[in-house]
């Protein structure tokens, strides 16, 4: 059982390789997508890797206290109590005309935010505004070029709306740290939401990622090599996602119970203590500055 | 006794692991859906478990049990649609592939066959279901029962395509790639590769339809009406709340009736429910002054169950169990139909005090619904 449930926010400052771990289209190395909206995400396990891997010489989780709470990395004598769901995609940063880029969302991306908030008891109390087949939702017109909104190559019609802006001003309040750093970010949320048709998001998720090619160069020629030619896709710096967190009371081992048995609420604390508003690496190509993503517990100032 | 039925919805994706062994390098985890009943009894004792302080003990001797698993669907305003796999006597094909006409659903029927017609079904029972149809045709798999289906199958009527629904509406699969990272070296371990089947239910933001299961509860009243718990591998949360009793209709009183598995048969003698008894050369079902004669079965392959016991820190016997949705048909009924109702309520256990499946009762196996021959 999990008694204790949060919403963890993630905010990619950048490029960030979830690699799906196998390929069947033009793209070598391919990010993780899920499989009924072919949205990005980043699997629950990984996920979970990566933080342990990001607490593993944190002070205050030395002395077994990673296996105590994440689980055994050898002999499974009992589970952890820490679950990570998956990391789904909330906002997608598309290039625009104005303003550099804006926070693409989509009502399925914003349905999907408010069912996770309130199954973390986090208060979501706005609306998801009706979104038409070729219609755009603005927060303010200032990303508007002669009364349109152009994204990459594509043109919509916009009209501003008062129920997106109270989204975006939840987000602004909830999804990023509320440091000086993260201001300017927190600002551009409130002003730079756009809420897409599904059909017209799905078609920038699925193609405004970040695909880079690389060369392996010989060393002795210092050219490429043959067959050295390879894509590999990362998710673009400002996406921002989400994913649940549960925690459960502390497990042991049959009749090995610690001396200092932590209930579900201390479990949480412990990691939301050593996690919020923290840079994690997340995903592969960490030595070339891949998935960099900042922590963020929603409802926490 | 008491029951209440809760729905239970995945948060995001779930992987409830099977039997097959699953740790070297490269292994692939297979992923079952709907999960056996002991996966939820075990997942809704730990949340007892919890809240009475870690009394094992108290929990085991507890009358709790699940008494039935279905897959279902809540729509946005909440109301709940079951499904049932589809029973062992039920055949989807297509009506004309070749003209795309939709489906047609066939009944396989006890028929008495002629005593020169050879048969390898070693079996004392006077029947075999058999399936007539016109042209071969190769069946379906991947069709679910409806709300409608289910009604009009136990009720015993003719069924048709608008009684079945297509699996993949509710769930799909996804295939995941895995691999252990070194704590050192920050790099994949050797060996270390593997690749796991996630379930996915059908989430909320396609028409507001949620997917997932509804348990029965018997005897659940220290559980709380909602909360999370831990399903399958990797320790992933689903969801669960309160929901009505479904509605399933209770058939006629008659000499003949089927029986169904609704829940996984672990019986002494395989194939064969506990409570049924040869005499004179054929099986009697005999109940507290009710007997009625099993005339024709229809049991697909076997499936084996296992688990883990926490309390003895041991892993289950692995078990063969007669699947969900095993068929028995029965005729020759006589004396109190009311013991057939306890049946039900009660499931298909032996009476006798040392069998080493009872232990499995509170598990929800063994879980029957009748329905009209």
């Amino acid at each position: 059982m999990f008694e204790q449930s949060r919403l963890l926010f993630l905010y990619a400052v950048t490029p960030v390789h979830m690699g799906a771990g196998q390929a069947i289209g033009v793209i070598d190395n391919p990010i993780q997508r899920e499989r009924h909206t072919n949205h990005p995400n980043m699997a629950g396990s990984g996920l979970k890797g990566a933080i342990r891997h990001h607490l593993n010489r944190h002070d205050g989780w030395k002395n077994g206290m990673l296996n105590r709470l994440f689980g055994p990395a050898e002999n499974p004598d009992f589970a952890g109590a820490i679950s990570f769901g998956d990391a789904q995609l909330v906002a997608f940063p598309v290039r625009s005309l104005k303003q550099a880029f804006v926070y693409a969302v989509s009502p399925v991306t914003l349905a999907r935010l408010k069912r996770l908030a309130n199954l973390a008891g986090v208060k979501a109390d706005w609306e998801i505004p009706p979104a038409g087949s070729d219609q755009c939702c603005i927060t303010d017109n200032r990303v508007l070029s002669n009364s349109k909104l152009v994204l990459e190559a594509f043109e919509y019609a916009a009209e501003e709306s008062t129920v997106l802006k109270t989204v975006a001003a939840w987000l602004a309040d909830n999804a990023l740290p509320q440091d000086a750093a993260h201001q300017y970010f927190r600002d551009k949320i409130k002003t730079d939401l756009v809420l897409l048709p599904d059909d017209a998001f799905s078609h920038f998720v699925e193609n405004a990622t970040v695909v880079e090619p690389h060369v392996r160069i010989n060393d002795e020629s210092g050219t490429a090599d043959d067959g050295g030619l390879f894509y590999t896709e990362n998710l673009p710096p400002e996406s921002l996602l989400i994913a649940p967190v549960f925690a459960s009371i502390e497990r042991y081992a049959k009749d090995k119970k610690p001396e200092a048995h932590m209930d579900a609420g201390q479990v949480m604390g412990k990691l939301a203590d050593s996690l919020g508003d923290k840079l994690v690496q997340v995903g592969g190509d960490a030595t070339t500055g891949r998935g960099q993503v900042v922590l963020h517990f929603a409802g926490e100032k | 006794m008491s029951t209440t039925y809760r729905f239970v919805n995945a948060v995001d994706t779930i992987s409830i692991r099977g039997n097959k062994l699953f740790g070297d390098a490269g292994s692939h985890g297979e992923s079952n859906f709907p999960p056996k009943p002991s996966v939820l009894s075990g997942a809704f004792r730990s949340v007892l478990w919890v809240n009475n302080g870690g009394d094992a003990n108290a929990i085991q001797q507890s009358p709790f049990s699940i008494t039935g698993v279905f897959p279902a669907r809540q729509d946005k305003h909440g109301k709940v649609e079951l499904f049932l796999p589809l029973p062992a006597d039920l055949l989807v094909t297509d009506k004309d592939k070749s003209k795309g006409e939709g489906k047609v659903v066939r009944k396989l029927k006890p028929q008495k066959l002629d005593s020169a017609i050879q048969h390898s079904q070693v079996s004392q029972l006077p029947m075999m279901p058999i399936l007539r149809q016109g042209k071969p045709a190769k069946p379906e798999n991947g069709w679910l029962l409806n709300q409608s289906g289910i009604a009009a199958y136990l009720g015993g009527e003719t069924l048709t395509e608008t009684h079945i629904t297509k699996q993949a509406e509710l769930w799909g699969k996804e295939f995941r790639i895995g691999i252990g990272l070194n704590c050192d070296s920050r790099t994949a371990d050797e060996g270390k590769l593997f690749t796991v089947e996630h379930t996915v239910p059908q989430q909320p933001e396609n028409k507001g339809i949620t997917a997932g299961l509804v348990v029965g509860i018997a005897n659940g009243d220290d559980l709380p009406e909602s909360g999370f718990i831990r399903l399958g591998g990797d320790g992933r949360a689903a969801e669960f709340s309160l929901t009505d009793a479904p509605a399933i209709n209770a058939i006629p009183k008659s000499a003949t009736f089927k029986l169904v598995l609704l829940t996984p048969g672990l019986f002494a003698n395989g194939w064969l429910p506990d409570g049924i008894e040869e005499e004179n050369g054929a099986y009697w079902l005999k109940l507290d002054g009710f007997k009625a004669r099993l005339a024709c079965a229809a049991v697909s392959r076997a499936e084996v169950v296992s688990g883990w016991d926490l309390v003895k820190w041991f892993p289950k016997d692995a078990e063969r169990t007669a699947p969900a949705g095993s068929v028995y048909w029965f005729d020759q009924a006589t004396g109190d139909f009311a013991a057939l109702d306890k049946l039900v309520t009660q499931g298909l256990w032996a009476k006798t005090p040392d069998n080493p499946l009872n232990s499995r009762q509170a598990e929800g196996y063994n879980r029957v619904l009748l329905a009209a021959w």
